[in-house]
């Protein structure tokens, strides 16, 4: 049977890009000054799991990269190597490298990036370099010292695993083979630790394996092959000093049997002095006619290790066969050294010994030669230089994260994948899918024979249904909500970059993490959200040289806000920096023709600032020198816009600027307030509602000829008649018979006339645009429970419709006084 | 469901007299369901009619061009509907519970599928037409949007107006085209 790996691709590609994520925000966590174990093992994990997934799927490319960082990251765990900043630089590299490689591998590459070769060499420089660190330091001098002089050491390995070992997919052989690979297997003993046959399971190992290993390799290597395992077992390694290794070859005559002497006797007795492994030849045996079983044709290979035996103690056990057999006894121990040992350098000890320990082994790669070869600027400078190149964007941006635009389209394809979903939720739904189905049996019986006496029992039990569907719905709509960190867990390093290659000395605040939003307006706001990160930090935030000149600190400050406001979701970019320049912008846009001189000098700051969002309000140029925020912002404004979001700016000279995204909550669902104006239903967001009163005559004045207002208790609310602003007949134009929905919008109030309020009820929004397009007023449409559509109104288009059409009322009376006929007229 | 199956047997019984007023050497036919509007026969490609169902009312959408009636709930689908005869500025009819509504389905830029119903006054027949059979709409320069026309066909001295779906269901605002088919059929001749 053979297994389609490429199958579980998928999910290995979202476990290594969440490790990604895992290890880039615990390495912006690490503290290099003071390492928190538990963060540098949570990057060691991650980095780990990487590396065996990638291993497993053939992903040569990625395994080789990260074995090399997980090298690194192993030592920094064991004490052994110092964590520079630079270090956390260079792994938050190899973060986006491997992410780069990762992307590349999904998109049908081979994964290879002039980044990862850079940064291979890198690691190789490092690796080098630390072998003399942990030399004069502690750690494994012993063994270090052996190898200089001899280039072997025995290891004594002994390794018992947990009797599930095998449930979990380890393979205690494949250990002993990637053994094998480190050096010689002298001696693989298997300790019998069996229950009672009938107790026996089959699926668990009892047994325990002592170990003996010559080889040159270091401790390490030993303990990675175990890495998988080492939780569930004991794993004693330890350095056999003293003891010798005894190679003995016994070819006993044929006749051997009729004396007497027994080879099975024989190997006992030398088992006493030492570790005995024993390889049988049975070249010499003959064809079965031929066969006598009173010869022995059969010959050994011993070898015993053992601290106690000498030649003479072997000789020993040989005694009574020594004339009727051939007897070589030689002692093997530290006698073939290794052709490593010859080397004079320990760099080039390194460089052979990182191939060698990954498994399976692979031939070292001429690039890592080239590595340790050529002088360390030349290989990194030009990656460096080719990243540069490719980054479109005129804004300064850190080298690394340039390599991010290319592999665009794959990350795409891996968006449209799955959704992970904590269990308690799944959890909940199943609970609640249980209920519904005892519901629906219950109902089903009644259903089946029915009368009027159980009328009630009817009732309790569609009212469960309902409650039913309400809590299923909910829970539904609960596993597309995730917290905003999601969005917001890039930017602690997005700020971090960024402030490093501007030169400028930032501070990161984010507030609001937990607010939860709906998986598809968060994959959509975070482009926007990037954007306007940058830009804060590349425009809003001088230098720190000018700050403090101003009289401000020296390190800016960024805030990212994320709340609940009714049914929005509001996330606020906020800087400390310079504020926009309202004269420049202004300037800015009437050489580029999007307003007029006159236009402009009517415009609030509002207005004005609202001028980039225009497109074609900034080229590439043009933003440097602008105190401005420029690039894309169209395009910014434009996502927003399109999940039915607002974007508004505040800013203060020198005081620095807001950024404020208000997004609806979820695309799907919403809790309404149906409304009726005359034949026709509409559906208010229940959240935008503040409150419902009677329309009474003498509270409404007119204002400025046209708008009404209504005045309630202290306030004045303008009010908006929906049936002229939607052009239908209402019930009555009499204002006494209607009722008013006093609603917020932005931040005010506005009232709005129709003729009767009818339930409350969540609805599921649907799109108008799918089949239609945007109409204006109306955010989305609905189906209600007797099939038929209604529509949800939009508070902020109402409004706008109502302004525009108190304009064109306005004019058009003064023509003509055509009135609400030549309103609908104009309309249509 | 009755409208469809009716569909259907107009396709079959067209099946065999397909070869009737139509050139045998096209090779490439296309399929077209025919309905009458004011005695005009228009056609449109029958891959793209997704079902034929009787009037029901439409919730109306605020300050919608006239020939928008509004939209519908087709299985759980928001589905504009679009009076034709509004929509070419002919005179509206009142809706009886024979009036027909096709419902069209078209594959948009946007790869994503376009739902619009249109009212039409009957659905006629189906018709197997060749490219070779049919003719370009003729240039009314100005005064006529023929965009959405894909061309005339003659079929036992009836002409055809074929109607290209995705140019009717993506203009935005159908302009008001008065007798559209007067001022074909007097500039055809």
């Amino acid at each position: 049977m053979t297994i389609d790996l490429a199958q579980f691709h998928q999910v290995f590609y979202e476990e290594s890009f969440e490790g990604l994520d895992v290890m880039e925000s615990a390495l912006m966590e690490l503290d290099p000054d003071n390492i928190d174990s538990e963060t540098i093992n949570a990057i060691f994990r991650a980095a780990h799991s990487i590396k065996g997934g990638s291993a497993t799927f053939g992903f040569t490319s990625v395994s080789e990269f990260t074995h090399d960082l997980e090298t690194i990251l192993d030592q920094v765990r064991a004490g052994t190597r110092k964590f520079s900043g630079d270090d956390v630089n260079l792994c938050l590299k190899s973060v986006d490298c491997m992410r780069e490689m990762l992307q590349l591998l999904q998109g049908g590459d081979d994964g290879h990036t002039p980044l990862s070769k850079e940064l291979k060499q890198q690691f190789a420089r490092m690796l080098s370099s630390d072998t003399d660190v942990s030399d004069s330091q502690e750690s494994i001098p012993a063994q270090a010292a052996e190898l200089d002089s001899q280039g072997t050491t025995l290891w004594e390995i002994r390794f018992t695993p947990g009797s599930d070992i095998l449930k979990t997919g380890n393979d205690v052989l494949r250990m002993l083979r990637d053994m094998g690979d480190l050096g010689e297997l002298l001696s693989v003993s298997c300790t019998p630790n069996l229950p009672a046959f009938n107790a026996f399971d089959a699926e668990s190992c009892y047994l325990s394996w002592r170990i003996l290993l010559e080889s040159d390799c270091e401790k390490s290597a030993i303990q990675e092959i175990f890495e998988w395992v080492i939780d569930e077992s004991e794993l004693v390694i330890s350095e056999t000093e003293g003891l010798s290794h005894w190679k003995i070859l016994f070819k006993p005559g044929a006749t051997i049997l009729h004396t007497g002497n027994e080879p099975l006797r024989l190997f006992t007795s030398l088992a006493e002095l030492g570790e005995l492994t024993t390889t049988a030849f049975v070249d010499k045996l003959p064809r079965l006619s031929l066969f006598d079983c009173e010869n022995c044709f059969m010959s050994w290979e011993l070898s015993l290790v053992s601290s106690t035996a000498t030649k003479e103690s072997i000789e020993a056990v040989f005694e009574w066969v020594v004339d009727d057999a051939e007897l070589v006894i030689a002692q093997e121990s530290n006698s073939k050294p290794k052709p490593v040992s010859d080397r004079a350098t320990k760099d080039v000890v390194q460089e052979q010994k990182a191939p060698q320990a990954q498994t399976p082994p692979k031939a070292q790669t001429p690039a890592t030669n080239v590595a340790a070869a050529s002088p360390p600027e030349i290989p990194q400078t030009k990656p460096q230089v080719a990243a540069e190149s490719r980054a479109s964007v005129p804004t300064a941006k850190p080298a690394d994260s340039a390599p991010k635009a290319k592999p665009a389209p794959a990350k795409k394809s891996a968006e449209t994948g799955s959704i992970r979903v904590g269990i308690d939720k799944v959890d909940n739904l199943i609970n609640m899918v249980g209920e519904l189905v005892i519901t629906q049996s219950m109902l089903g019986q009644l259903g089946t024979d029915f009368d009027v006496n159980r009328l009630p029992k009817l009732l309790e039990g569609l009212s469960q249904l309902e409650q039913n569907t309400r809590e299923l719905q909910e829970s539904v709509m609960r596993i597309r909500m995730l917290p905003i960190s999601f969005a917001f867990s890039r930017f602690p390093r997005m700020v971090r970059d960024l402030g490093q290659a501007l030169g400028k000395d930032l501070q990161l605040e984010m507030l609001g993490e937990h607010t939860e939003l709906d998986k598809t307006v968060m994959e959509k706001i975070g482009d926007p959200l990037v954007h306007l990160v940058r830009n804060a930090v590349d425009h809003g935030i001088e230098m720190p040289a000018d700050r403090l000149a101003k009289g401000k600190p020296a390190n800016g400050k960024i805030t990212l806000n994320a709340y609940h406001q009714g049914g929005n979701v509001v996330i606020e970019i906020s800087d400390d920096g310079k504020g926009l320049d309202r004269e420049k912008i202004v300037e800015k846009a009437i050489e580029k023709n999007l307003v007029t001189p006159l236009e402009c000098e009517t415009f609030t700051d509002e207005q004005a600032y609202d001028l980039i969002f225009q497109p074609g309000f900034s080229t590439a140029q043009a933003v440097s020198d602008l105190s401005g925020r420029g690039v894309g912002m169209d395009v910014v404004k434009r996502n927003i816009q399109a999940l039915n979001g607002i974007v508004e700016i505040r800013s203060t000279k020198d005081k620095g600027s807001t950024i404020t995204i208000r997004l609806p909550l979820t695309l799907a669902i919403l809790d309404g307030q149906l409304v009726r104006v005359g034949n026709n239903t509409y559906i208010f967001p229940l959240v935008s509602i503040i409150e419902s009163l009677h329309c009474r005559r003498e509270f409404i004045n007119k204002v400025a000829g046209g708008c009404n207002v209504f005045k309630l208790r202290d306030d004045y609310v303008p009010i908006i008649e929906l049936y002229k602003t939607f052009s239908v007949q209402p019930d009555a134009i009499d204002m006494d018979h209607s009722l008013i929905v006093v609603v917020d919008y932005e931040g005010g109030k506005v009232g709005v006339v129709v003729d009767e309020l009818l339930a409350q009820q969540q609805v599921v929004i649907k799109s108008l645009e799918q089949n239609y397009r945007r109409v204006d007023g109306i955010s989305g449409a609905t189906i209600l429970g007797d099939g038929t559509v209604a529509l949800i109104l939009d508070i902020t288009g109402i409004v706008k419709l109502a302004g525009d059409k108190f304009v064109q009322t306005s004019a058009r009376a003064r023509m003509s006084q055509e009135g609400l006929q030549g309103l609908a007229q104009l309309a249509s | 469901m009755q409208a469809n199956a009716n569909a259907d047997s107009a396709v079959a019984a067209n099946v065999a007299n397909a070869g009737d007023g139509i050139s045998p050497d096209s090779h490439q036919t296309d399929q077209y369901l025919t309905f009458i509007m004011a005695g005009e026969e228009y056609g449109v490609d029958i891959l793209c009619v997704q079902e034929i169902r009787g009037w029901e009312s439409a919730t109306p959408l605020p300050n919608a061009p006239a020939h928008i009636k509004g939209v519908i709930n087709l299985r759980g689908t928001i589905v504009p509907i679009v009076d034709l005869r509004q929509c070419f500025g002919m005179e509206a009819i009142d809706y009886t519970p024979v009036t027909v509504v096709i419902v069209l389905k078209v594959k948009s830029e946007s790869s994503e599928y376009r739902v619009m119903g249109i009212v039409v006054d009957a659905v006629s027949d189906v018709y197997s037409l060749g490219k070779k059979d049919m003719r370009p709409p003729p240039d009314l320069s100005n005064a006529v949007n023929t965009d959405f026309v894909k061309g005339l066909v003659n079929v036992e001295d009836k002409m055809v107006i074929l109607l290209d779906i995705d140019e009717l269901l993506t203009l935005e605002d159908v302009p008001n085209l008065a007798n559209v088919a007067k001022q074909i059929q007097s500039s055809v001749g």
